[in-house]
């Protein structure tokens, strides 16, 4: 860069009609060109891992569901892995097979929505709004399956807290066929319309170095040719039994990403498709009675892990012995992929900024949760929210 | 890429050809909307859906473990000054329908419903509370035992 030049900052957010959610980019230009990125994190920040320890292991799975509201089945999953982990305790194999069927329903809405929401960015209004009606199917269906369109509560330490009715499964059956057709044509659309292609091929590009590199996961690396998927190294709950494909594509582009997600939805869907068929049948927890279920967990750690829409998920609890846990460790995939992706809007355009992020499938209730660190002072340390709040009054 | 390059000579890629949602989104106009109207037509919601839950306090055994067990912190209990005996109230404004308390509950007293909780925009329903439950089944007793020796 030679001195002569201007440097010009523009902010992107946290409030911007671009970027839906409440984090800032503070983007360094020279003309059109982006040369620096710096994300500031932090505006939507509730410490729940601070709260998770202060309440008892049943009232986390209420609390830790509500980390993120797309992917709330997939935490409540990974949370009750590592509980099981910790107490050695066995699922029945109906209730692993039922929260495949959960995860990835919830997979479908979530892959559609960051479509939806992409065609918005770009400008694909019409795209957007018939995504999202479709999308309403799924939503159905996971209040059909859970009990509520948004926030399933369906895991529960040792199993799931509601069976699947044998009627209700005709039902599933008849909308997936609908979102199948349906997705066929928007796959048409994603992968012909002169307008999304021009907007997202060859935008942010990674190569699979770079990815590997920067440890991208999820659909965001598997776009870059990288066979990241939990479900296929590292199988939890029935995705051993299940047949199905790794989905990666070689371009590393915006565009490759979105593609990998559309063809995630097909696979999601002969996933269901074998679980209504495969579904065995027995009890859905260990015990005779969910009012059964135990009230201590011994003393140890346990992990968990799963494959969220965005990436890998994994939960870490500790236990004391006692009814609460001593400390929940969450590590969502937003945090990788915002933070290390920034390297792929480097020497774009500006107009490109919003559909690399938005490639990423940021979620950034996912992001904030814990770590409040002192910039003044250089530190990082823990501080509960209302102690911050009687420390620094505002105003 | 090579996809890419391919659909460019043919010509697909063009920015001049026809946007392939043109039709669709044409024919969509003379269609009903997708949308419905929100206080008129409410949704209904699908079977088994969590909604407004009550307490049966006949059924109540006064345990508390609801109270305990409640991760909204939302039900508080209620103490009635001539029986002594405590009884669970719930805050639907706090309440996250995640039905723990139907869940726990050992002798089951809570009724579960369909019924969406209210929007913001109308005032919070507020089910009986455990005094007007205790004055309603007073004044029914009282009256129940009036009536009585007049037969």
């Amino acid at each position: 860069m030679s001195k002569n030049k201007y440097l010009v900052e523009i902010p992107v957010g946290p409030q911007h009609p671009a970027l839906h959610e409440p984090i800032s980019l503070r983007l360094k230009v020279e003309g059109e060109r982006v040369v620096q990125v710096d994300v500031v994190a932090g505006y939507n920040h509730r410490g729940v891992e601070w709260l998770a320890e202060r309440k008892t292991f049943y009232q986390d799975l209420f609390l830790v569901a509500r980390t993120c509201g797309i992917c709330n089945a997939v935490h409540g999953a990974s949370y009750v892995q590592a509980v099981e982990d910790l107490a050695g305790i066995e699922v029945p194999p109906r209730a692993r097979y039922l929260r495949a069927l959960v995860m990835e329903l919830e997979r479908i809405h979530s892959h559609i929505l960051v479509l939806a929401v992409m065609a918005e960015v770009i400008g694909f209004e019409s795209l957007f709004m018939l995504m999202m009606r479709d999308r309403e199917r799924v939503m159905y269906l996971k209040e059909l399956v859970t009990g509520n369109r948004v926030h399933a509560d369906y895991m529960f330490i040792g199993g799931v807290r509601r069976d699947l009715p044998s009627e209700k499964i005709d039902k599933i059956k008849k909308n997936i066929d609908y979102i199948e057709e349906r997705m066929k044509e928007y796959k048409k659309i994603w992968s012909e319309d002169p307008i999304i292609l021009k907007r997202t091929q060859e935008v942010g590009v990674a190569s699979k170095s770079q990815a590997l590199a920067h440890s991208l996961v999820g659909p965001v690396a598997r776009g870059s040719n990288v066979k990241s998927d939990i479900r296929y190294i590292d199988p939890y709950d029935a995705y051993d039994e299940i047949p199905f494909n790794v989905i990666t594509r070689d371009e590393g582009d915006s565009w490759a990403r979105m593609m990998v997600r559309i063809d995630e939805v097909f696979e999601s869907i002969s996933i269901i498709r074998y679980i209504l068929e495969h579904l065995p049948s027995g009890p859905i927890i260990p015990w005779k009675n969910i009012k059964l279920a135990p009230r201590k967990f011994p003393k140890g750690e346990g992990i968990g892990r799963v494959e969220a829409p965005r990436g890998e998920l994994l939960y870490h609890v500790f236990s004391d012995g006692s009814m609460k846990p001593y400390r929940v460790k969450i590590r969502t995939p937003s945090v990788l992929n915002i933070h290390n992706g920034v390297f792929m809007m480097l020497d774009q355009h500006i107009a490109d900024i919003p559909v690399i992020f938005v490639s990423f499938d940021p979620c950034i209730s996912c992001t904030e949760r814990v770590t409040v660190i002192d910039l003044k002072t250089n530190e990082k340390k823990l501080i509960p929210w209302r102690k911050l709040v009687k420390e620094k009054p505002l105003g | 890429m090579e996809e890419a390059r391919k659909r460019e000579a043919a010509g697909v890629n063009n920015a001049l050809s026809l946007p392939k949602l043109l039709g669709k989104t044409l024919r969509n106009l003379f269609k009903k909307p997708s949308t419905v109207m929100a206080p008129p037509r409410e949704i209904k919601p699908a079977e088994g859906y969590r909604g407004i839950h009550r307490v049966n306090y006949d059924k109540c055994i006064s345990c508390s473990l609801c109270a305990i067990e409640c991760p909204a912190l939302a039900i508080k209990m209620v103490t009635i000054p001539e029986t002594k005996k405590r009884y669970p109230e719930i805050d639907y404004g706090k309440c996250i329908f995640c039905y723990r308390c139907v869940e726990v509950c050992p002798v089951n007293a809570y009724e579960v419903s369909i019924e969406k909780p209210a929007p913001e925009t109308k005032p919070v329903i507020v089910k009986e509370t455990p005094l007007e439950w205790y004055k309603s089944k007073k004044s029914q007793q009282t009256s129940s035992t009036q009536q009585s020796p007049q037969k």
